[in-house]
């Protein structure tokens, strides 16, 4: 077998996931290195592109609140006076991808700008599916990504690039049913040293919203910290 | 979306609209990191189809 086909072999099963920005940053750097020499994979993923393009499109559209507007506008408007402080540099257009121009980046600003909406919008992310099986894409304040994973009845938290509690504090799971206060659970959890974080959230059932505040350590009964992420259930 | 089987838009949807590597994704569903991998291309696949056809002259 060449040294092509074998490098072939080794990342042709990459495609999907590096087209959906899911390859780790190192394998994603092996990948496109194969991607330059590959013409096998380069038609490939000229073909899947579409499909990729296509995803923030099949989100449900939401209607954002007014406050989103002004928010939009001040993060355009904060960039716009970082960009004249840059100067003419900042006007540089970034380099080419390799087929024709296509870049993976508006994609996934495409599907960004969806979530934005969405999360503001109050549902977040997108319901998927039948089969019992959806997921919940939470808005995480502060930096962070995190999911609800909802599958046979139950529910799993699962999170990266969470920021740490603060010392003595730990993070604990709510639940809303639209009363006057959110129901404690005994969900507790921290992040690991990379910060993911994953914990299985009770049932559901009658639950409007799922949120996360830090709290001591062992949990309160009502919420006393800084609220983390919240996901409409 | 809606006309992808469940396993293939569950993991494109971890992955592109809830950011999780495709280890993450094998991690919270629980399966081989080499099923994920093939979910998210055959599921990418799929959806290149569905919008070939829709693309197709109306006879």
């Amino acid at each position: 077998m060449s040294t092509h086909a074998h490098d072939h072999d080794r990342w042709a099963d990459s495609l999907g996931a590096w087209l959906l920005g899911a390859l780790p940053e190192d394998e994603a750097e092996g990948f496109r290195a194969h991607l330059d020499s590959c013409r096998v994979c380069q038609d490939d993923a000229a073909s899947l592109q579409v499909a990729a393009d296509a995803l923030p499109m099949s989100a449900e559209p939401r209607t954002p609140p007014p406050a989103l507007k002004d928010r939009i506008m001040a993060t355009v408007e904060s960039e716009a006076s970082l960009l004249q402080a840059a100067g003419p540099e900042a006007d540089r257009r970034p380099r080419r991808s390799w087929f024709g121009g296509l870049s993976l980046r508006p994609a996934l600003a495409l599907g960004l700008a969806a979530l934005a909406i969405g999360a503001v919008g109050g549902v977040l992310g997108r319901e998927a599916l039948d089969q019992g099986t959806r997921t919940v894409t939470a808005q995480v304040e502060g930096g962070g990504r995190a999911s609800l994973v909802v599958e046979d009845g139950r529910a799993r938290l699962v999170a990266r690039d969470l920021p740490a509690p603060p010392s003595g504090r730990i993070y604990q799971v709510w639940l809303d049913r639209g009363g006057k206060t959110p129901e404690p659970t005994d969900a507790l959890f921290s992040t690991r040293s990379d910060g993911s974080a994953s914990v299985d959230v009770p049932s559901l059932e009658g639950v409007r919203r799922v949120m996360v505040t830090d709290e001591p350590n062992g949990g309160s009964r009502t919420p006393t910290g800084k609220l983390l992420l919240t996901a409409t259930a | 979306m809606d006309s992808l089987p469940a396993e293939q838009s569950h993991v494109i949807e971890l992955a592109y609209f809830g950011g999780f590597t495709h280890t993450e994704i094998a991690d919270i569903l629980g399966a081989p990191v080499g099923t994920v991998k093939g979910r998210m291309r055959l599921g990418l696949e799929k959806l290149r189809n569905h919008l070939r056809v829709l693309e197709l002259p109306s006879t």
